[in-house]
């Protein structure tokens, strides 16, 4: 959670980096590593790591949030699976 | 219909008297609200009808509205506030009473709470039951056979429901995992994500290599926390490779998919 937090507040804003998934990545580690534990929110979230890798409309749905071009993958019913 | 009502708000918004007099609310133009609704526009349908709601408050508004704002809700995955727009319904006529229990249990079975449709499903009349029993034996072909004598009468649906089965089958999951299992990346090719595979097994590599490379040193400690990573990663592979071929399958099979909720729920397509 410290460990999300400082990169969303501190290395993603110095790096102007933002994800390409909606919701981002590091938003859905952290409701995962609440629920789930921080192991199996590290695997799934390296998973979604390379599913954004893959990402395209065959795979994904594209969506626009605040004028920027997305993927959207929310989470399923069960947060602890993919 | 909606400039009158847009300017009406405002108008009243801001105090003035309204320029456009908007009277009998029951009466707007429900098929202009329903044509949002087939052309997909979800979210403008939840706001002209929550504009509807606040413009007519005190008079009635037709059920109709809450109906496609139910609709709306359920397509964006609002499932909660689709089963209170729903609960509305629940005053009205009874063919509006069996229509909002059909689609309340429905919203739960596309939000995946198996338990609460099934117990939803125990209370409605057997043809709905059937109905939506096939709809969520979808993906689960034993069920789905045990259920197909129930609409063996509709060949539209049997032909669809084959041509379901057959997109949704082009892609294993589990041969996907099985060969990222053996060869990280292997299970993306095979899911047709040649970047993926390239991704997954050039950092699979590189961590592997590292914790290798680290306790030929004998740097005991960096190799554990090496090899940490490597697991997670090698894990994260095979999932994302079993999870990747079965996105395609259900985007393969989408159109039928669809094409099925027409013939199988008419109601949630008005």
């Amino acid at each position: 959670m410290v460990a999300t937090a400082a990169y969303q507040g501190v290395l993603g804003k110095s790096l102007s980096s933002s994800c390409r998934m909606f919701p981002s990545d590091s938003v859905l580690f952290d409701a995962r590593a609440k629920r789930c534990g921080a192991a199996p929110a590290a695997v799934l979230g390296i998973a979604r790591l390379f599913l954004e890798t893959a990402a395209q409309p065959s795979v994904l749905p594209p969506l626009v949030v605040d004028g920027q071009a997305r993927w959207f993958d929310p989470p399923g019913s069960d947060p602890c699976a993919l | 219909m909606l400039g009158a009502l847009l300017t009406f708000g405002l108008s009243r918004a801001f105090g003035d008297t309204p320029a456009v007099p908007v009277s009998g609310c029951s009466s707007l133009d429900l098929e202009q609200v329903t044509q949002l609704h087939r052309d997909g526009h979800h979210v403008d349908v939840h706001n002209v009808t929550q504009t509807l709601h606040l413009l007519c408050r005190g008079e009635e508004v037709a059920p109709r509205f809450h109906l496609l704002d139910a609709l709306a809700l359920i397509e964006l995955q609002e499932h909660e506030r689709a089963r209170i727009a729903l609960a509305k319904l629940r005053d009205g006529s009874a063919a509006l009473q069996q229509t909002a229990n059909l689609l309340i249990a429905w919203s739960f079975n596309r939000q995946g709470d198996d338990q609460a449709f099934l117990a939803r499903l125990t209370t409605l009349p057997f043809e709905q039951t059937t109905r939506l029993a096939v709809l969520h034996a979808l993906d689960h072909p034993r069920k789905l056979k045990q259920l197909l004598p129930a609409v063996q009468g509709r060949i539209e649906i049997i032909e669809t429901l084959r041509a379901y089965q057959e997109s949704t089958r082009t892609k294993r999951p589990w041969l996907a995992g099985t060969l990222s299992t053996l060869i990280p990346g292997a299970g993306q090719a095979y899911a047709g994500s040649w970047q993926g595979a390239a991704v997954a097994f050039v950092l699979n590599s590189v961590l592997i290599g590292a914790t290798v490379e680290l306790y030929r040193r004998e740097a005991y400690l960096t190799a554990s926390a090496a090899s940490v990573a490597a697991s997670f990663f090698y894990l994260g592979n095979i999932l994302n490779a079993a999870d990747l071929a079965h996105r395609r399958n259900e985007v393969a099979g989408a159109a039928a998919r669809t094409k099925l909720e027409f013939l199988l729920l008419p109601e949630a397509h008005p």
